[in-house]
């Protein structure tokens, strides 16, 4: 497994986990609600399962070239603010209120997604796998401590 | 990382600035109707609905009870009912002009998140009693009118908007369908924004299907409605509590069409009351 199958590998769980927690902090919520919904509180849990997991695990089942580090800060942070977005948009409509900062949130997330996408795109393109330079014997990292000094 | 951090500081700018955050925009226009009247938002960006009697208004001594007001130009009754587990408090008002139905905004500010007690407001207007009102304060639409004073005039889509007109008739007008400048300047003394509809004609206008927004179960509920011109009737009910489940939409219809009215709107639900508070105000205790 290289460098980049882990990373991705890595994104997933954390996705998971966060897409778990939004999914209790959604339920929790509910409960002190008094029996008012939000589809946006319910549902924010999408953001992190789809759109991160999901995405993560297209990369490796599908033949496709995985994020660089700066197009995967930027779709990570994409994703984190949809999903925050959400979070407040249903804090907002539980307590029947709103905020006109409330479209900032939707809009530097997919800003962001598309960045991530465009960065994709033009990032040089790493070996399947990972950036480790090969050595002159054929081997991973540094080259041996006999090479070296000649 | 640095993105995180900023993500987060701005979340929490944004629920300060919906919640907490002040943002005073007009001092209230004080308006003389035969008295020194303030108008301004409710406490918990509420508009309180106050009936305020001041010392040039009547020139009889008014006769007070614990649960009753009278003077030559406003009588006030005060029921208390159990009703579906729920403890409500029906105030019957009638006045000689509706100039006694009168509003304050909180601190007498008009903006968001302008908060002031009730019974503060009603103890400062000298009011005989006092309801809480719409939430204009807590959101950004809606028109608002108070005592001939047009403050916002943007539309909160789909909502009934209360009007109550210079002979007091009150009256519901879908937001859409007009403007609240036009409303002020059609002589509408109060304009209130909130709904919807529960009783028309005299007919039960919700079902018990119906409910405020996605709101599903029974909560305290404020409700103002009509029998006659200056004939009015004021309900407020808890709710959420151990001793009061509170009241659906329906229910709350039916509480009101059982006290006459032709025409009633339900007012604000899920706020505080202060009616208790005004009860211990006409017995001559200090409102808490």
């Amino acid at each position: 497994m290289d460098r980049m199958q882990r990373r991705d590998k890595r994104a997933i769980a954390v996705y998971g986990t966060a897409a778990a927690f939004c999914g209790v902090f959604a339920f929790v919520y509910a409960q002190f609600s008094h029996g008012v919904s939000s589809v946006a509180m319910t549902f924010m849990f999408l953001y992190p399962l789809i759109g991160g997991a999901g995405m993560y695990a297209l990369m490796l089942v599908l033949p496709l070239r995985s994020f660089g580090r700066l197009s995967s800060n930027a779709y990570n942070s994409g994703i984190a603010t949809l999903a925050v977005g959400s979070l407040l948009a249903g804090v907002f409509e539980i307590a029947g209120t709103s905020s006109a900062y409330q479209p900032v949130f939707t809009v530097a997330g997919v800003a962001l997604i598309a960045a991530a996408f465009v960065l994709w795109f033009i990032e040089p393109r790493r070996s399947s796998e990972g950036a480790c330079p090969r050595t002159a014997a054929g081997q991973r990292g540094r080259p041996a401590l006999r090479e070296r000094r000649r | 990382m640095l993105y995180g951090v900023a993500l987060v500081g701005f979340a929490v700018f944004v629920l300060l600035d919906t919640f907490v955050l002040p943002h005073a925009q007009t001092a209230v226009v004080a308006t003389a109707v035969g008295t020194t009247v303030s108008t301004g938002t409710v406490a918990s960006d509420d508009v309180t609905t106050a009936t305020a009697s001041t010392s040039n208004a009547s020139t009889t001594t008014p006769t007070v009870t614990d649960t009753s007001y009278a003077d030559e130009n406003i009588q006030i009754t005060i029921s208390t009912l159990r009703v579906d587990d729920t403890d409500v408090y029906v105030a019957d008002v009638q006045v000689s002009s509706v100039a006694y139905l009168k509003t304050a905004l909180a601190q007498d500010t008009f903006g968001r998140n302008i908060k002031q007690a009730t019974s503060d407001m009603a103890e400062a207007h000298d009011a005989i009693l006092a309801i809480n009102g719409d939430y204009y304060g807590f959101r950004d639409d809606g028109f608002v009118v108070r005592n001939g004073v047009l403050y916002r005039d943007t539309v909160s889509s789909g909502t009934d908007a209360l009007v109550v007109g210079e002979d007091g008739t009150l009256s519901a007008i879908g937001e859409d369908a007009t403007s609240a400048a036009s409303l002020a300047c059609a002589g509408y003394w109060q304009v209130l924004s909130f709904g919807p509809v529960l009783v028309d004609d005299g007919q039960l206008a919700v079902d018990e299907n119906d409910e405020v927004d996605k709101s599903m179960t029974s909560n305290p509920r404020t409700a103002i409605g009509m029998v006659n011109p200056l004939h009015y009737v004021l309900v407020v009910s808890d709710g959420r509590t151990s001793e009061s489940e509170g009241l659906t939409l329906y229910q709350l219809a039916q509480v009101m069409q059982d006290a006459g009215c032709g025409m009633h709107v339900r007012v604000q639900p899920r706020w505080r009351r202060v009616l208790d508070d005004v009860v211990q105000r006409l017995g001559g205790q200090q409102p808490h």
